[in-house]
């Protein structure tokens, strides 16, 4: 009886920790600090992003390998970049109007991003 | 000299390391030679992805220089992606040409991926060399490059890759009756990262 009570606590304990593990956002202090072109011309004219809007397109994506980032995905001349936090780490970003993120982090790794429900955020009308 | 019997690049500088899978349905004319580097730092790696996935060019040239023919010359294969409009890249689209593209290109209210996609759409109505090279009239060349997520760059191509770079779009150049101005760099004719194959020289 002792034993399945304290099996029963320590599911308990364990289940607790887990939920509040996964209520910590994996992206946080997000911040844009350039709006920009590779090349300036209209066609990127209409692309921006605010740092509430930029925090959510980095939530949505999922990190990808150089294969997928680069044969799935259009890199586009217009970007944000700006400054997150990832699990702690301090990165730079680099978003595209293609959907694609490049984080460069603290620890010198850089990291492939795509995001594929991001459309509202890159010029298209209406939310996920 | 080298030959090409039934879609087999026929040389002792060649190995030939065919993946069926990258095979996606007759290449009945070839108009141009693109020019890729593949994001990994071994041959091996790609030939893995070869095994399992539907992307790929005709060639690969590994860190050495040595060649391989990855899939037959007479069939196509995914290796471009969606074309950029050449004509407004060259500045070069006639009046009436502008107007359409513009009305593609700047279009508000769309996101820019599907812009992109439409674009697209609009590029593949056109023939060759109106448009970009596509993967239905194009022949594909990967060198190993590993691209280094954090100075975003690829590696600098080779001397030795270089050099069985030139003489493979040589040789290719003779057989398909290309020109210089029909070899591309892949950032060139679609929307990729400008350092894929800014090294590569031929």
């Amino acid at each position: 009886m002792f034993m399945k009570r304290f099996a029963f606590l320590i599911s308990a304990l364990l289940l607790t920790i887990a939920g509040c593990a996964s209520a910590i956002p994996e992206f946080s202090n997000t911040h844009i600090s350039a709006v920009g072109s590779d090349s300036p011309n209209e066609f990127c004219s209409d692309f921006s992003l605010t740092d509430e809007q930029a925090l959510e397109f980095l939530g949505r994506s999922r990190e990808v390998e150089i294969d997928v980032f680069h044969n799935d995905y259009d890199y586009l001349p217009c970007y944000v970049k700006g400054t997150t936090t990832r699990n702690r780490s301090k990165c730079g970003f680099e978003i595209r109007a293609g959907g694609t993120v490049e984080l460069s982090c603290d620890n010198g790794k850089g990291i492939l991003m795509v995001c594929d429900t991001c459309d509202h955020l890159l010029g298209g009308e209406g939310q996920e | 000299m080298s030959k090409v019997i039934n879609g087999k690049f026929v040389d002792t500088k060649v190995i030939q390391k065919i993946h069926k899978g990258l095979h996606k349905g007759k290449l009945t004319a070839v108009h141009a030679i693109v020019v890729h580097q593949t994001g990994a730092s071994t041959a091996q790696h790609t030939f893995n992805s070869y095994a399992n996935a539907g992307n790929g060019a005709h060639f690969l040239i590994d860190k050495k220089g040595q060649i391989y023919q990855t899939a037959l010359l007479d069939q196509v294969t995914y290796h471009i992606g969606k074309i950029r409009s050449r004509c407004i890249e060259t500045k070069a689209c006639s009046k009436t040409e502008l107007s359409v593209a513009n009305a593609i290109y700047l279009k508000k209210g769309l996101s820019y991926p599907v812009i992109v996609k439409n674009l697209y759409t609009h590029e593949k109505s056109k023939s060759y060399p109106d448009r970009y090279p596509m993967n239905t009239d194009s022949v594909g060349i990967e060198i190993v490059g590993k691209y280094d997520t954090a100075k975003k760059i690829y590696e600098s191509v080779t001397a030795n890759q270089n050099a069985s770079l030139k003489w493979l779009i040589s040789e290719l150049s003779t057989h398909l009756s290309l020109k210089q101005g029909d070899i591309y760099r892949h950032p060139d004719v679609s929307y990729k990262q400008p350092s894929e194959a800014a090294t590569a020289a031929w």
